[in-house]
């Protein structure tokens, strides 16, 4: 008798039991139902807010890399139309670049120094290389500029690479796919790239404040330091991404803010960034190198 | 009625093409870029459920982001855009509510009316575009110049469309 009774209690806990959990989901299950719209939209701005800082972080995520192989190659039927509108202003810039050229070939030059001709192998050994490739896709007007190449990872692009034209840099290589690359260019708030002024050798770090299009930023020059307007600013060499002297333009203004010990100093970049067709990569040879050497110095 | 969803989806294609293909490429100066795509998610029907307008936000951003080459900002931005599509649309709503079948455009309501909405929804899409852009408070002054006057010019963009596609009074 009591073991029925005992049976018939449990019975009853459990059911109790039950009905309350299934109370709870149906209400969550409600609660769920009734603002699914606004679930929806967290979960798909976590997704995309994700996307954007994991890009700001590291590098971007292979998504990208399969994407930017879709959006290069119609990208690249675009460029092959609108080419054809700048074909006599890219005669022109590389007709001048030729004679730039011509200029230095070595038979225009006498060498009269005993060491160099001794030395000769020493001396031209070479260190950088340099990959022609085209500009498909190019923006300048955001905050975050940046350009597509029509070569990657096939033709010998590696990330962190230099990209120089005619005129002067135009940025680094951020990323490749199999066929295209993506360049972050000097007017990319993100960029920094080390720059020296040519006449005295002092460095600082150029950026960009996202303004202009035509002018950038060049900061930690100390105050002692003589500048004037129309100094010629180039690359310096020390990030081994560009050669040494690679022109990026001239001092167009300085200031000197109160309390601070650098300059505000103002460059017009020499590149145009809204005319840009074909350019160089610059591969050097010695990066590995150098950069091993560099790394086993701070790890001690 | 069934004609409603391939018209969008040529809709759609249009006007990704004339914003990755044109826009991205014509800015007018340093920084007024007009967004023109946002017209999609303003012309969906009334009758889209929430949920799916969402999902198309989400595409649509993605799509222009791919092909601007910039990561999820134009993601962000649209999804938010579509998500707050609604509560204007009920903000804005006739005193005897939507008529079925009819869409946003000039074709069943008035000129002030296309105005009221289409600033409002590009207005948001515009400050979250360029707020998530710069990711950054430091000059914020500059980021609402180029919000406003990049808004101006696209709320022109769309009501000019609609005057010339819509407009059969």
């Amino acid at each position: 008798m009591g073991f029925k009774v005992w049976d018939l209690e449990l019975e009853f806990i459990e059911g109790e039991y039950k009905s309350l959990i299934s109370f709870d989901m149906r209400n969550l299950l409600k609660f769920l139902i009734h603002y699914h719209v606004t679930f929806l939209f967290i979960v798909l701005e976590v997704i995309s807010f994700t996307i954007t800082i994991q890009n700001n972080f590291y590098q971007r995520a292979s998504f990208i890399n399969n994407t930017t192989e879709i959006s290069g190659n119609i990208y690249r039927i675009y460029s092959s139309v609108v080419e054809y509108f700048n074909v006599r202003n890219e005669n022109d810039k590389l007709a001048l670049e030729n004679t730039a050229l011509r200029k230095l070939l070595k038979s225009n030059y006498i060498i009269n120094d005993k060491n160099i001709q001794q030395a000769n192998d020493l001396i031209y050994k070479q260190k950088y290389d340099y990959i022609n490739a085209k500009v498909i896709n190019n923006s300048v007007f955001r905050q975050t500029n940046y350009i597509t190449l029509n070569k990657g990872r096939n033709q010998g692009i590696k990330p962190d690479m230099g990209v120089i034209n005619s005129q002067g840099i135009v940025g680094i290589v951020k990323d490749v796919s199999y066929n295209f690359s993506i360049v972050i260019p000097t007017i990319n708030i993100n960029a920094h790239i080390s720059a020296k002024i040519k006449k005295n050798n002092y460095f600082g770090t150029l950026s960009w404040d996202g303004k202009d299009y035509r002018y950038a930023l060049l900061n930690e020059i100390p105050f002692h330091v003589k500048v004037s307007k129309g100094d010629t600013v180039v690359t310096s060499g020390y990030s081994s991404i560009f050669p040494e002297g690679i022109t990026i333009g001239v001092v167009k203004d300085f200031n000197f803010n109160q309390g601070n010990n650098f300059y505000n100093i103002y460059i017009q970049l020499s590149t145009d960034f809204m005319n840009l067709n074909h350019v160089n990569v610059v591969s050097n040879l010695y990066k590995d190198e150098q950069k091993i050497l560099e790394n086993s110095v701070t790890h001690d | 009625m069934i004609n409603i969803i391939p018209q969008n989806i040529i809709r759609f294609f249009v006007l990704v093409f004339i914003q990755v293909v044109i826009l991205n490429n014509l800015q007018f100066s340093g920084f007024v870029n007009p967004f023109i795509y946002i017209l999609f998610i303003l012309l969906l029907p009334f009758e889209t459920p929430s949920w799916l307008l969402l999902i198309i936000g989400f595409v649509t951003g993605l799509t222009i982001d791919v092909f601007s080459g910039t990561i999820a900002i134009h993601t962000i931005a649209t999804t938010l855009a579509a998500y707050a599509r609604p509560f204007v649309l009920t903000l804005f709503a006739p005193r005897d509510g939507y008529e079925s079948r009819t869409s946003p455009t000039l074709k069943y309501y008035d000129l002030l009316w296309i105005i009221r909405y289409s600033v409002v929804i590009v207005l948001i899409h515009h400050s979250c575009l360029f707020l998530v852009e710069v990711f950054r408070f430091s000059g914020f002054f500059y980021t609402l110049l180029r919000i406003i006057l990049s808004s101006i010019l696209t709320s022109i963009l769309i009501i000019i469309s609609q005057l010339l596609f819509y407009k059969n009074k």
